[in-house]
Protein backbone atom coordinates (compact mmCIF):
# COMPACT_ATOMS: atom_id res chain seq x y z
CA UNK A 1 0.00 0.00 0.00
CA UNK A 2 1.66 3.03 -0.76
CA UNK A 3 2.41 5.42 1.75
CA UNK A 4 1.44 9.42 1.59
CA UNK A 5 4.41 9.58 -0.23
CA UNK A 6 2.87 8.32 -3.14
CA UNK A 7 5.63 5.51 -4.01
CA UNK A 8 5.45 1.83 -3.24
CA UNK A 9 7.69 -0.21 -1.96
CA UNK A 10 9.36 -0.80 -5.37
CA UNK A 11 9.32 2.95 -6.06
CA UNK A 12 11.09 3.50 -2.86
CA UNK A 13 13.83 1.09 -3.07
CA UNK A 14 14.01 2.69 -6.95
CA UNK A 15 14.22 6.04 -5.51
CA UNK A 16 16.94 4.92 -2.99
CA UNK A 17 19.23 2.98 -5.44
CA UNK A 18 19.25 5.96 -7.59
CA UNK A 19 20.47 8.31 -5.01
CA UNK A 20 22.79 5.74 -3.87
CA UNK A 21 23.91 5.53 -7.51
CA UNK A 22 24.52 9.54 -7.69
CA UNK A 23 26.31 9.57 -4.56
CA UNK A 24 28.73 6.62 -5.81
CA UNK A 25 29.04 8.93 -9.42
CA UNK A 26 29.66 11.72 -7.64
CA UNK A 27 32.28 10.48 -5.68
CA UNK A 28 33.49 9.35 -8.46
CA UNK A 29 33.97 12.89 -9.97
CA UNK A 30 36.08 14.41 -7.27
CA UNK A 31 40.03 15.30 -7.35
CA UNK A 32 42.59 15.55 -4.92
CA UNK A 33 44.54 18.03 -6.01
CA UNK A 34 44.11 20.45 -2.88
CA UNK A 35 47.50 19.68 -0.42
CA UNK A 36 50.90 19.16 -1.95
CA UNK A 37 53.41 16.65 -0.51
CA UNK A 38 55.49 18.14 2.39
CA UNK A 39 58.19 20.19 2.07
CA UNK A 40 60.28 18.64 4.80
CA UNK A 41 63.28 16.68 2.81
CA UNK A 42 62.97 18.00 -0.18
CA UNK A 43 66.59 19.45 -1.55
CA UNK A 44 67.12 22.38 -4.17
CA UNK A 45 70.01 23.24 -5.83
CA UNK A 46 70.84 26.37 -7.66
CA UNK A 47 73.65 26.92 -10.41
CA UNK A 48 74.58 30.37 -11.83
CA UNK A 49 73.48 30.32 -15.25
CA UNK A 50 76.77 30.31 -17.71
CA UNK A 51 79.75 29.20 -15.55
CA UNK A 52 81.48 25.94 -15.98
CA UNK A 53 83.28 24.07 -12.48
CA UNK A 54 85.60 22.72 -14.86
CA UNK A 55 87.53 26.04 -14.63
CA UNK A 56 88.00 25.79 -10.86
CA UNK A 57 90.31 23.38 -9.21
CA UNK A 58 90.70 24.09 -5.54
CA UNK A 59 88.73 24.78 -3.01
CA UNK A 60 88.68 26.54 1.14
CA UNK A 61 86.07 24.67 2.82
CA UNK A 62 84.96 27.15 6.40
CA UNK A 63 86.19 24.99 8.92
CA UNK A 64 82.49 25.22 10.97
CA UNK A 65 79.00 24.91 10.55
CA UNK A 66 77.34 28.52 11.22
CA UNK A 67 74.51 28.15 12.91
CA UNK A 68 71.31 30.55 12.59
CA UNK A 69 68.98 30.35 15.65
CA UNK A 70 66.05 32.77 16.87
CA UNK A 71 67.76 32.09 20.64
CA UNK A 72 71.35 32.88 20.34
CA UNK A 73 71.91 36.48 18.56
CA UNK A 74 75.71 36.17 18.43
CA UNK A 75 77.88 33.90 16.18
CA UNK A 76 77.44 30.35 16.74
CA UNK A 77 78.10 27.16 15.16
CA UNK A 78 76.48 23.58 15.28
CA UNK A 79 79.12 20.68 16.07
CA UNK A 80 78.96 18.63 12.81
CA UNK A 81 81.78 16.77 11.89
CA UNK A 82 80.30 14.09 10.00
CA UNK A 83 78.74 16.36 7.38
CA UNK A 84 81.69 18.37 7.23
CA UNK A 85 83.91 15.02 6.14
CA UNK A 86 80.94 13.71 4.08
CA UNK A 87 80.99 17.42 2.15
CA UNK A 88 85.00 16.78 1.79
CA UNK A 89 84.25 13.66 0.58
CA UNK A 90 81.71 14.97 -2.18
CA UNK A 91 83.98 17.58 -3.10
CA UNK A 92 87.50 15.16 -3.79
CA UNK A 93 85.71 13.22 -5.43
CA UNK A 94 84.30 15.50 -8.19
CA UNK A 95 88.27 16.15 -8.79
CA UNK A 96 88.43 19.54 -6.45
CA UNK A 97 91.49 19.94 -3.74
CA UNK A 98 90.74 21.19 -0.19
CA UNK A 99 93.51 24.19 0.55
CA UNK A 100 92.50 25.78 3.15
CA UNK A 101 89.86 25.46 6.35
CA UNK A 102 89.53 28.65 7.09
CA UNK A 103 87.84 29.80 10.73
CA UNK A 104 84.77 31.47 10.17
CA UNK A 105 84.99 32.49 14.07
CA UNK A 106 88.16 34.11 13.65
CA UNK A 107 88.51 34.77 9.92
CA UNK A 108 91.67 35.02 8.34
CA UNK A 109 93.04 38.93 7.24
CA UNK A 110 93.72 37.67 3.38
CA UNK A 111 91.63 35.45 1.21
CA UNK A 112 92.66 31.90 0.93
CA UNK A 113 93.92 30.81 -2.10
CA UNK A 114 91.51 28.44 -3.35
CA UNK A 115 89.43 28.68 -6.43
CA UNK A 116 86.13 28.42 -4.52
CA UNK A 117 84.99 29.18 -0.92
CA UNK A 118 82.43 26.57 0.55
CA UNK A 119 79.98 27.69 3.48
CA UNK A 120 78.06 25.41 5.10
CA UNK A 121 75.11 26.67 7.51
CA UNK A 122 72.69 25.08 9.66
CA UNK A 123 69.47 27.14 9.76
CA UNK A 124 68.02 26.37 13.08
CA UNK A 125 64.88 28.64 12.34
CA UNK A 126 62.04 29.43 10.19
CA UNK A 127 61.89 32.39 8.24
CA UNK A 128 60.01 33.98 5.30
CA UNK A 129 61.65 34.05 1.84
CA UNK A 130 64.23 33.39 0.06
CA UNK A 131 67.82 34.12 1.54
CA UNK A 132 66.33 35.07 4.67
CA UNK A 133 69.63 34.01 6.49
CA UNK A 134 71.46 36.81 5.50
CA UNK A 135 70.74 38.81 8.57
CA UNK A 136 71.63 36.26 11.27
CA UNK A 137 74.24 36.20 13.21
CA UNK A 138 75.19 32.71 12.78
CA UNK A 139 75.46 32.88 8.89
CA UNK A 140 78.63 33.14 8.00
CA UNK A 141 79.01 35.33 5.00
CA UNK A 142 81.48 33.80 1.97
CA UNK A 143 83.74 37.34 2.31
CA UNK A 144 83.69 36.05 6.17
CA UNK A 145 86.34 33.36 5.10
CA UNK A 146 89.17 36.37 4.38
CA UNK A 147 87.44 38.79 2.11
CA UNK A 148 86.70 41.25 4.29
CA UNK A 149 84.85 44.10 2.65
CA UNK A 150 83.17 42.18 -0.21
CA UNK A 151 79.17 42.38 -0.93
CA UNK A 152 78.17 38.72 -2.32
CA UNK A 153 75.65 37.95 -4.80
CA UNK A 154 73.11 35.09 -5.99
CA UNK A 155 72.92 35.54 -9.73
CA UNK A 156 69.71 33.46 -9.96
CA UNK A 157 65.62 33.63 -8.79
CA UNK A 158 65.05 31.46 -5.44
CA UNK A 159 62.27 29.26 -6.06
CA UNK A 160 59.68 30.00 -3.03
CA UNK A 161 59.56 27.21 -1.14
CA UNK A 162 58.27 27.54 2.29
CA UNK A 163 60.80 27.49 4.88
CA UNK A 164 61.22 25.00 7.40
CA UNK A 165 63.52 25.03 10.78
CA UNK A 166 66.35 22.48 10.32
CA UNK A 167 67.53 23.24 6.74
CA UNK A 168 70.97 22.97 5.66
CA UNK A 169 72.40 25.22 3.32
CA UNK A 170 75.76 24.80 1.24
CA UNK A 171 76.92 27.62 -0.73
CA UNK A 172 80.17 27.55 -3.04
CA UNK A 173 81.64 31.06 -3.97
CA UNK A 174 83.86 32.22 -6.97
CA UNK A 175 86.73 33.10 -4.95
CA UNK A 176 89.02 33.68 -8.13
CA UNK A 177 86.72 35.49 -9.50
CA UNK A 178 85.89 38.04 -6.65
CA UNK A 179 86.81 41.86 -7.82
CA UNK A 180 85.52 44.86 -7.34
CA UNK A 181 84.16 44.41 -3.89
CA UNK A 182 81.86 41.17 -5.13
CA UNK A 183 81.82 37.43 -4.66
CA UNK A 184 79.73 36.06 -6.44
CA UNK A 185 77.94 32.32 -5.10
CA UNK A 186 77.88 29.96 -7.97
CA UNK A 187 76.15 27.03 -6.63
CA UNK A 188 73.60 26.63 -3.54
CA UNK A 189 72.19 23.92 -1.83
CA UNK A 190 69.20 23.86 0.43
CA UNK A 191 67.70 20.59 1.93
CA UNK A 192 64.44 21.83 3.75
CA UNK A 193 63.63 20.34 7.24
CA UNK A 194 66.33 17.61 7.89
CA UNK A 195 67.35 18.30 11.26
CA UNK A 196 64.61 19.69 12.97
CA UNK A 197 65.87 18.68 16.51
CA UNK A 198 69.31 19.85 15.55
CA UNK A 199 70.96 16.81 14.44
CA UNK A 200 73.61 18.43 11.70
CA UNK A 201 75.27 14.69 11.21
CA UNK A 202 72.26 12.83 11.38
CA UNK A 203 71.20 10.16 8.44
CA UNK A 204 68.24 12.77 7.11
CA UNK A 205 71.27 15.88 6.92
CA UNK A 206 73.51 13.44 5.26
CA UNK A 207 71.14 12.03 2.54
CA UNK A 208 70.20 15.10 1.35
CA UNK A 209 73.92 16.43 0.86
CA UNK A 210 74.27 13.60 -1.31
CA UNK A 211 70.99 14.18 -3.07
CA UNK A 212 72.21 17.34 -3.56
CA UNK A 213 75.43 16.67 -5.58
CA UNK A 214 73.43 13.32 -6.75
CA UNK A 215 71.20 15.92 -8.56
CA UNK A 216 74.58 18.58 -9.64
CA UNK A 217 76.53 16.18 -12.29
CA UNK A 218 78.21 19.48 -13.63
CA UNK A 219 79.54 20.15 -10.19
CA UNK A 220 82.83 18.63 -11.03
CA UNK A 221 86.63 19.50 -12.61
CA UNK A 222 88.76 16.85 -14.43
CA UNK B 1 28.51 -15.36 -3.95
CA UNK B 2 28.70 -12.95 -5.72
CA UNK B 3 27.42 -14.19 -8.98
CA UNK B 4 24.63 -14.67 -6.34
CA UNK B 5 24.46 -11.45 -4.95
CA UNK B 6 24.41 -9.60 -8.45
CA UNK B 7 21.81 -10.81 -9.50
CA UNK B 8 19.96 -10.23 -6.29
CA UNK B 9 21.18 -6.37 -5.95
CA UNK B 10 20.19 -5.41 -9.82
CA UNK B 11 16.59 -6.89 -9.24
CA UNK B 12 15.96 -4.97 -5.62
CA UNK B 13 16.13 -1.94 -8.41
CA UNK B 14 13.46 -3.30 -10.32
CA UNK B 15 9.76 -3.78 -9.99
CA UNK B 16 8.39 -6.44 -9.22
CA UNK B 17 7.40 -9.03 -11.99
CA UNK B 18 9.92 -8.00 -14.31
CA UNK B 19 11.06 -10.74 -16.32
CA UNK B 20 12.77 -11.54 -19.70
CA UNK B 21 13.50 -8.03 -21.86
CA UNK B 22 13.87 -7.82 -25.41
CA UNK B 23 17.63 -6.11 -26.38
CA UNK B 24 18.51 -3.35 -27.72
CA UNK B 25 18.59 -2.70 -31.73
CA UNK B 26 17.00 -6.30 -32.34
CA UNK B 27 14.63 -4.76 -35.31
CA UNK B 28 15.28 -2.68 -37.74
CA UNK B 29 12.00 -1.41 -37.56
CA UNK B 30 12.51 -0.43 -34.04
CA UNK B 31 15.75 1.52 -33.26
CA UNK B 32 15.67 3.66 -30.14
CA UNK B 33 18.40 6.43 -28.45
CA UNK B 34 20.19 4.28 -26.06
CA UNK B 35 21.66 6.90 -23.12
CA UNK B 36 24.14 5.21 -20.16
CA UNK B 37 25.59 6.95 -17.41
CA UNK B 38 28.67 4.74 -16.62
CA UNK B 39 31.26 4.65 -13.55
CA UNK B 40 34.98 4.84 -15.17
CA UNK B 41 37.92 3.03 -13.71
CA UNK B 42 41.33 3.69 -15.65
CA UNK B 43 44.43 1.36 -15.96
CA UNK B 44 47.57 3.52 -17.28
CA UNK B 45 48.95 1.68 -20.13
CA UNK B 46 52.51 1.49 -21.58
CA UNK B 47 54.77 4.73 -20.56
CA UNK B 48 51.76 6.45 -19.11
CA UNK B 49 52.59 4.15 -16.03
CA UNK B 50 55.62 6.06 -15.47
CA UNK B 51 54.20 8.92 -14.65
CA UNK B 52 51.24 7.48 -13.26
CA UNK B 53 51.48 3.89 -12.00
CA UNK B 54 48.20 3.56 -9.78
CA UNK B 55 43.98 2.43 -11.81
CA UNK B 56 42.08 5.04 -11.33
CA UNK B 57 38.57 5.01 -9.76
CA UNK B 58 37.71 8.32 -10.47
CA UNK B 59 35.97 8.88 -13.89
CA UNK B 60 32.83 8.32 -15.58
CA UNK B 61 31.66 8.24 -18.98
CA UNK B 62 28.00 9.54 -20.27
CA UNK B 63 27.23 8.17 -23.67
CA UNK B 64 24.49 8.12 -26.24
CA UNK B 65 23.70 5.96 -28.87
CA UNK B 66 22.00 6.19 -32.00
CA UNK B 67 20.01 2.80 -33.29
CA UNK B 68 21.07 2.92 -36.85
CA UNK B 69 19.86 -0.68 -38.04
CA UNK B 70 19.31 -3.94 -36.83
CA UNK B 71 22.21 -5.07 -34.23
CA UNK B 72 24.68 -1.73 -35.43
CA UNK B 73 24.17 2.12 -33.36
CA UNK B 74 26.03 4.90 -34.02
CA UNK B 75 26.69 7.16 -31.15
CA UNK B 76 29.06 9.91 -28.82
CA UNK B 77 30.50 9.76 -25.57
CA UNK B 78 31.93 12.09 -23.19
CA UNK B 79 34.57 11.00 -20.61
CA UNK B 80 36.20 12.48 -17.50
CA UNK B 81 38.88 10.61 -15.39
CA UNK B 82 41.36 11.96 -12.68
CA UNK B 83 44.33 10.00 -12.17
CA UNK B 84 46.47 10.50 -9.03
CA UNK B 85 49.52 9.30 -7.74
CA UNK B 86 52.02 10.13 -4.88
CA UNK B 87 55.98 9.11 -5.24
CA UNK B 88 58.63 9.50 -2.45
CA UNK B 89 61.07 11.23 -4.48
CA UNK B 90 60.61 13.19 -7.76
CA UNK B 91 62.45 16.09 -9.45
CA UNK B 92 61.27 19.45 -11.57
CA UNK B 93 63.97 21.28 -12.95
CA UNK B 94 64.01 24.95 -13.36
CA UNK B 95 66.62 26.87 -15.73
CA UNK B 96 68.61 27.51 -12.57
CA UNK B 97 67.55 25.25 -10.14
CA UNK B 98 66.79 21.36 -9.40
CA UNK B 99 64.12 20.35 -6.42
CA UNK B 100 63.80 17.01 -4.94
CA UNK B 101 61.66 15.59 -2.90
CA UNK B 102 58.11 14.38 -2.04
CA UNK B 103 56.03 14.24 -5.06
CA UNK B 104 52.70 13.79 -6.76
CA UNK B 105 51.75 12.98 -10.03
CA UNK B 106 48.00 13.99 -11.02
CA UNK B 107 46.35 13.72 -14.77
CA UNK B 108 43.10 15.11 -15.50
CA UNK B 109 41.38 13.68 -18.97
CA UNK B 110 38.05 14.84 -20.87
CA UNK B 111 37.21 12.94 -23.63
CA UNK B 112 34.55 13.45 -26.51
CA UNK B 113 34.24 10.68 -29.38
CA UNK B 114 32.26 9.42 -31.99
CA UNK B 115 31.17 5.59 -31.37
CA UNK B 116 29.76 2.34 -33.51
CA UNK B 117 28.94 -0.53 -31.91
CA UNK B 118 28.14 -3.22 -33.54
CA UNK B 119 25.88 -6.03 -31.12
CA UNK B 120 26.46 -9.50 -31.78
CA UNK B 121 23.00 -10.89 -30.61
CA UNK B 122 19.50 -10.63 -29.78
CA UNK B 123 17.88 -11.10 -26.38
CA UNK B 124 18.64 -9.70 -22.80
CA UNK B 125 22.01 -10.29 -22.82
CA UNK B 126 23.90 -8.47 -25.41
CA UNK B 127 27.72 -8.61 -26.16
CA UNK B 128 29.09 -6.44 -28.63
CA UNK B 129 31.95 -4.84 -30.01
CA UNK B 130 32.71 -1.15 -31.18
CA UNK B 131 35.35 1.63 -32.42
CA UNK B 132 35.65 5.13 -30.89
CA UNK B 133 37.18 8.21 -32.96
CA UNK B 134 37.65 11.73 -31.08
CA UNK B 135 40.08 13.65 -28.51
CA UNK B 136 40.38 15.37 -25.82
CA UNK B 137 42.02 17.64 -23.32
CA UNK B 138 44.83 15.98 -20.64
CA UNK B 139 45.80 18.64 -17.80
CA UNK B 140 48.77 17.05 -15.85
CA UNK B 141 50.12 18.17 -12.53
CA UNK B 142 53.47 17.48 -11.15
CA UNK B 143 54.53 18.80 -7.29
CA UNK B 144 57.44 18.62 -5.49
CA UNK B 145 57.45 19.68 -2.02
CA UNK B 146 55.40 23.20 -2.85
CA UNK B 147 56.39 23.94 -6.65
CA UNK B 148 53.69 22.78 -9.13
CA UNK B 149 53.95 22.34 -12.76
CA UNK B 150 51.01 21.86 -14.69
CA UNK B 151 50.56 21.22 -18.17
CA UNK B 152 47.37 21.23 -20.50
CA UNK B 153 47.01 19.75 -24.17
CA UNK B 154 44.82 18.84 -26.79
CA UNK B 155 45.33 15.14 -27.88
CA UNK B 156 43.32 13.03 -30.34
CA UNK B 157 42.48 8.76 -29.49
CA UNK B 158 41.35 6.20 -31.21
CA UNK B 159 40.02 2.97 -29.00
CA UNK B 160 38.55 -0.28 -29.85
CA UNK B 161 35.82 -1.23 -27.44
CA UNK B 162 34.00 -4.03 -26.47
CA UNK B 163 30.90 -4.42 -24.19
CA UNK B 164 28.22 -6.25 -22.87
CA UNK B 165 24.81 -4.81 -22.54
CA UNK B 166 22.40 -6.56 -19.96
CA UNK B 167 18.75 -5.73 -20.37
CA UNK B 168 16.90 -6.10 -16.93
CA UNK B 169 13.49 -4.69 -17.54
CA UNK B 170 12.27 -3.12 -21.03
CA UNK B 171 14.19 -0.33 -22.30
CA UNK B 172 16.50 -0.52 -19.35
CA UNK B 173 19.89 -2.69 -18.92
CA UNK B 174 23.11 -2.53 -17.40
CA UNK B 175 26.57 -2.08 -19.24
CA UNK B 176 29.64 -3.24 -19.01
CA UNK B 177 32.16 -1.95 -21.00
CA UNK B 178 36.00 -2.14 -21.81
CA UNK B 179 37.57 0.08 -23.67
CA UNK B 180 41.68 0.74 -24.71
CA UNK B 181 42.79 4.21 -26.19
CA UNK B 182 45.29 5.11 -28.22
CA UNK B 183 46.16 8.75 -28.39
CA UNK B 184 48.66 11.43 -28.75
CA UNK B 185 48.80 12.82 -25.39
CA UNK B 186 51.55 14.36 -23.90
CA UNK B 187 51.84 13.89 -20.18
CA UNK B 188 55.04 14.88 -18.11
CA UNK B 189 57.40 13.34 -20.04
CA UNK B 190 55.22 10.89 -22.29
CA UNK B 191 53.80 10.93 -25.39
CA UNK B 192 51.15 9.41 -26.84
CA UNK B 193 49.62 7.74 -23.52
CA UNK B 194 47.39 5.28 -23.69
CA UNK B 195 45.28 3.55 -21.32
CA UNK B 196 42.68 0.81 -20.68
CA UNK B 197 39.19 2.00 -19.18
CA UNK B 198 36.62 -0.10 -17.81
CA UNK B 199 32.99 0.96 -17.08
CA UNK B 200 29.78 -0.56 -15.06
CA UNK B 201 26.87 1.88 -15.57
CA UNK B 202 22.87 2.13 -16.10
CA UNK B 203 21.71 2.06 -19.85
CA UNK B 204 18.10 3.09 -20.62
CA UNK B 205 16.24 3.12 -24.39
Amino acid sequence: MPRRSGLTRAGRTGRAATVLASALLAAACTTDIAGQPGVAGAVVTYRAPGVGFGGFATVARAGRVGLVTDADPGKVFANAPTLLAALDSHLAARGFVKVAEPDPASPPPAPPAADLVVNVTALAVAGAGATYWNGFAGYSQPPNLGFAGYAWSYPWPWLSVTSLPGTLLVEISDARGASAGQMVVVWAALAYGVAPAGDWDGPPVLAALDQAFAQSPYLMTP
Amino acid sequence: MTRRLLPLLLASLLPAGAARADGYVESSRYLPTLVSVSWETVIPQGDLRSFVDRTSFRGLQVELGFGLARHFSLGISASWNWLAQNVATGSLEFPDAVITGAAYHRVELVGLRGTFHWYLTDGPMQPWLGVGLGGGWSESYLAVADQVRTAGRWYGAAEPRAGLLWTIRPGMGVGLQARYVFTTAEIGDVKDARWLALDLGLALY
